[in-house]
């Protein structure tokens, strides 16, 4: 055993430290790591970035490892820290609507403790119930859920962070109101851990409607029902959820829908006003051509986590996943774009849209994927539109061909300084962020 | 000031967009907190992005501060020149660029007055959320600057959930834009970091803001207590219950004494506390939600309930609440204004404390401010002409803040640092969170000219901790 070595699992205890060939399992786009290891404190994590900026070790923090997929491939994986251990929930005061946990947190946990209050944290990203706090916050990942409720970045009051070096720090607070210096929290929200390892967040938490309801409609088209759409949004209509699906989709979640395209209302609020507001939204459906369809025996619930999975790389070797930003309006001609593509190549696509934000994901399967022509010309034509488009899953054989986020534009070169300031030997999730960094 | 420097900054923007006589530059030597004082040397008025990026790389050039100003509405020493330098008064850029409503999104310049974007909009049904209370008169830049709060943002969160994007000159001297209208983001919240940053990054020239659709139904009710912990228990109980409403704001009896000999908005004389609260949202829910409120009000000893009949009544209950700090300078000589926070459960405790607090210094404080964020704004009144006042209202400011923090608070929830909280941030933050703070400061202004002695303690101020925040306050201001 060499004195690294010793060194990592004096810091963690045997039992939690994994290494070769046992790590192979915890690959990262196919690089075995060195090691795993599993602190259970954030002290452990202090001590153990501390070390691994000591002996230049490169580091990929992970959590539920729902996302791994995520950013291009690493310079180096010599230490994967394994954030579950750390999965306490700090405080949490119901009267606050706010609750303070460990990143290592999975979602499905804090749900079931916040439903016991009425409560929950409105974050619904695919895989939700392994998903880690952590990873969350990392990603940035979302659902359904974030017409209403905005994505963790909206929901993130304060961090804890373990720094590059080791050194331990605080951003934000523990209250729903705080302008007490910068934003501190923001800078890690959606930053792949490439600037720090978050141990602890606080989050902003909302009561649970007291009902809820779920409405899906078959369309005659994307633009049918993005029209519809545009007329629920352009009301004073409260809705929780707006996703367009795609026809074959919403047949495999269940929902029989013989048309291209289906429309996915959810709304909550008090039984009077989901009444209500159901009648208005089908109202507006109905005239756009839509027809109510029937919702499987499995409920609502379900319904929307199939949703949140729906473009999962079910087989990664034959999967392309996609995440497009567009405006609301664009988000038809963005569907048209991929459908064109996957019919070229004969693929088979899986989309959903959040139509109130403007995101579209996807999934293009079958053979074919290694050629990398298909990403570029797509994100020339999203970028034709002013949108942006990020590869969640790349075959891999094709990823290493890609830069799976594309160009970010002049604001890189702050970004850079702005990695450098945070992590100058560039030791954290090496080059796995936008323009590598 | 040197003249050469005058001379470039004229003809880079034109004879029209300086000022350097320094009696006109004086105008702008504060903010509404004018216990700190400093005058700019040049007060320039650009109009266009290229002019903002002209100025700020001659003064990066010069080695000369730049200092963004919007209509100088901040509470905490803010968009004024303690280090002289160039105070960019941005008011000409006030232009509405575009409304997309079917995206529900504007892009506008940062000079453009808050109110006014809401009123280009809300014959269409839609609205900009962020109302901080000075809306009518303050900037979109300024409010994005400073992460402006306002009363609804219990339920809509602040100034930084409605940004979208932002064109910014930053202290290098670059124009680049973070963010903009498409709302899924690539690389780091660059605009989050941004939003709050009360100009010490850079210069905001351009904002892509969020736009609303107003709801379908809006109550506003106003519930009267025997008792200030009583109202802020029934605050409590509503948030608890799982009841947001749109704002939820507290006014005590020196507020609605002052209130009522000001601007005389209707509210009763006998009570102790008046509760502002603002259901809105779909009319059913409206309703049912307006039902549980007044239950709530009358469990905790509500002495009355009166809902606005109609929008000129609504109107004036709001008017009351929004100018109470103002008309609160009638009846005080002098008052310092804390902006701190507690957990909403601690609201009651909080308020016991302040008494407390109140009673020990022989002082009188007041209370208004935004109850269901846990967002205090006690006035800390005192009268300057009487030998050591000051200092007592300074104490207890700092007692009220120290025990906020105890409670797990913070040190401003909406205001800002500033010059005036720049020493309360080790209250809260560690040297070595502070230098998470000064890296990203380093990221965007390694020279450190943009908007400089704010925020960030001063080396070797510690010292003067037990001191900081909250100063003296003139009347008519906005909290």
């Amino acid at each position: 055993m060499t004195a690294l070595e010793t060194a990592l699992r004096g810091i963690v205890g045997s039992e939690h430290l994994l290494s070769e060939p046992a790590t192979t399992t915890w690959s990262v786009d196919g690089r075995s790591p060195r090691w795993v290891a599993a602190p259970g404190t954030e002290e452990e994590v202090s001590r153990l970035l501390a070390l691994a900026a000591a002996e230049r070790l490169a580091v990929i923090p992970v959590g539920g490892r729902t996302k791994l997929g995520w950013g291009n491939p690493p310079r180096g994986v010599d230490l994967v820290i394994d954030l579950r251990r750390l999965d306490r929930l700090v405080e949490y005061e119901p009267g606050d609507l706010t609750v303070t946990l460990e990143a290592g947190v999975r979602l499905g946990a804090l749900a079931r403790v916040l439903e016991r209050h009425g409560q929950f944290v409105p974050l619904d990203p695919p895989l939700a119930s392994r998903a880690t706090v952590g990873g969350v916050i990392a990603t940035n990942a979302s659902g359904p859920w974030r017409h209403r409720y905005g994505t963790v970045r909206d929901l993130l009051l304060g961090v804890t962070v373990v720094g590059a070096d080791g050194t331990v720090t605080k951003g934000g607070g523990r209250v729903v109101k705080n302008v007490t210096g910068y934003d501190v929290p923001k800078l890690h929200v959606g930053a792949l851990g490439s600037l720090g390892i978050v141990t602890a967040a606080t989050l902003r938490v909302h009561p649970r409607p007291a009902a809820e309801a779920t409405w899906v409609f078959g369309m005659p088209s994307p633009e049918a029902a993005l029209e519809a759409a545009l007329r629920l949004l352009d009301s004073p209509l409260l809705l929780q959820r707006l996703e367009l699906v795609d026809g074959p989709t919403l047949t495999r979640l269940g929902v029989g829908c013989p048309h291209p395209a289906g429309l996915a209302v959810g709304i909550g609020s008090v039984p009077e006003a989901v009444r209500a507001q159901g009648e208005a939204v089908h109202a507006v459906c109905r005239e756009g051509g839509g027809v109510a369809l029937g919702l499987a025996g499995t409920g609502a619930a379900a319904f929307w986590a199939g949703v949140s999975d729906a473009t999962l790389p079910e087989e990664p070797e034959r999967s392309l996943t996609l995440r497009v930003g567009l405006l609301g309006t664009d988000l038809a001609k963005g569907f048209r774009l991929l459908e064109s593509a996957a019919h070229e190549r004969g693929l088979a696509l899986a989309a959903t849209a959040t139509l109130g934000v403007g995101t579209l994901r996807a999934r293009l399967a079958g053979e074919g994927l290694a050629d990398e022509r298909l990403v570029v010309r797509l994100r020339e034509a999203v970028a034709g539109l002013g949108g942006a488009l990020v590869v969640e899953h790349a075959p891999a054989a094709l990823k290493p061909r890609l830069d799976v986020w594309g160009d970010v534009g002049p604001a890189f070169g702050v970004m850079r300084r702005l990695k450098a300031e945070f992590d100058p030997l560039g030791l954290l999730n090496p080059g796995r962020f936008v323009g590598r960094l | 000031m040197d003249p050469r420097i005058v001379r470039d900054l004229t003809r880079l923007l034109g004879p029209e967009a300086v000022l350097a006589a320094p009696d006109e530059c004086l105008v702008y030597e504060c903010d509404m907190l004018t216990h700190y004082k400093g005058a700019p040397d040049v007060v320039a008025f650009p109009t266009t992005t290229e002019q903002v990026a002209a100025v700020v790389r001659l003064c990066l050039a010069e080695g000369l501060p730049v200092i963004p100003r919007g209509s100088g509405t901040g509470l905490i020493g803010g968009a004024m020149a303690p280090r002289g330098g160039v105070l960019l008064a941005l008011n000409r850029m006030n232009r509405l660029l575009e409304v997309d409503l079917p995206n529900r999104l504007a892009v506008v310049e940062p000079g453009l007055i808050n109110l006014w974007l809401t009123r280009a909009v809300e014959g269409r049904g839609y609205l900009f959320a962020p109302d901080p209370s000075s809306q009518m008169v303050s900037t979109i830049g300024g409010n994005a600057a400073t992460n402006a709060g306002g009363a609804h943002c219990l339920k809509y969160g602040i100034t930084v959930n409605h940004v979208l994007g932002l064109e910014v000159v930053t202290g290098e001297g670059e124009v680049v834009w973070l963010g903009g209208k498409v709302q899924e983001r690539i690389g780091y919240d660059l605009t989050g970091v941004m939003v709050g940053s009360e100009g010490t990054l850079g210069v905001i020239t351009k904002l892509v803001v969020r736009l609303l659709h107003a709801a379908e139904a809006v109550e506003t009710a106003l519930a009267t207590f025997p008792e200030i912990e009583e109202a802020a228990a029934a605050v409590s109980a509503i948030i608890a219950r799982g009841i947001v409403p749109a704002a939820l704001e507290l006014m005590d009896e020196p507020i609605l004494r002052a209130v009522e000999a000001g601007i005389k908005a209707g509210y009763p004389a006998d009570a102790k506390a008046v509760l502002l609260v603002e259901l809105d949202g779909p009319r059913a829910e409206v309703e049912a939600q307006a039902e549980a409120v007044a239950a709530i009000c009358r469990a905790h000893g509500a002495l009355s309930l009166r809902v606005a009949r109609d929008e000129a009544e609504r109107a004036l209950l709001w008017k009351g609440r929004k100018e109470a700090a103002g008309a609160f300078g009638r009846i005080t000589h002098n008052y310092v204004l804390q902006d701190a926070v507690v957990p909403r459960s601690r609201l009651a405790q909080i308020m016991r404390e302040i008494g407390a607090i109140a009673a020990r210094h022989g002082l009188l404080v007041a209370n208004v401010f935004h109850a269901g964020d846990g967002n205090l704004h006690p006035l800390i009144c005192y009268d300057e002409r009487v030998a050591g006042e000051f200092e007592r209202a300074l104490e207890a400011s700092e007692a009220i803040l120290r025990a906020c923090i105890a409670m797990g608070g913070t040190v401003t929830g909406e205001h800002g640092v500033g010059m005036d909280k720049a020493s309360s941030l080790p209250l809260l933050f560690s040297a070595g969170d502070l230098e998470a703070m000064a890296r990203v400061r380093r990221v965007f202004d390694p020279r450190g000219l943009m908007n400089p002695a704010k925020i960030f303690p001063a080396a070797g101020a510690c010292r003067e901790v037990g001191q900081g925040g909250g100063r003296p306050v003139p009347e008519g201001l906005w909290v």
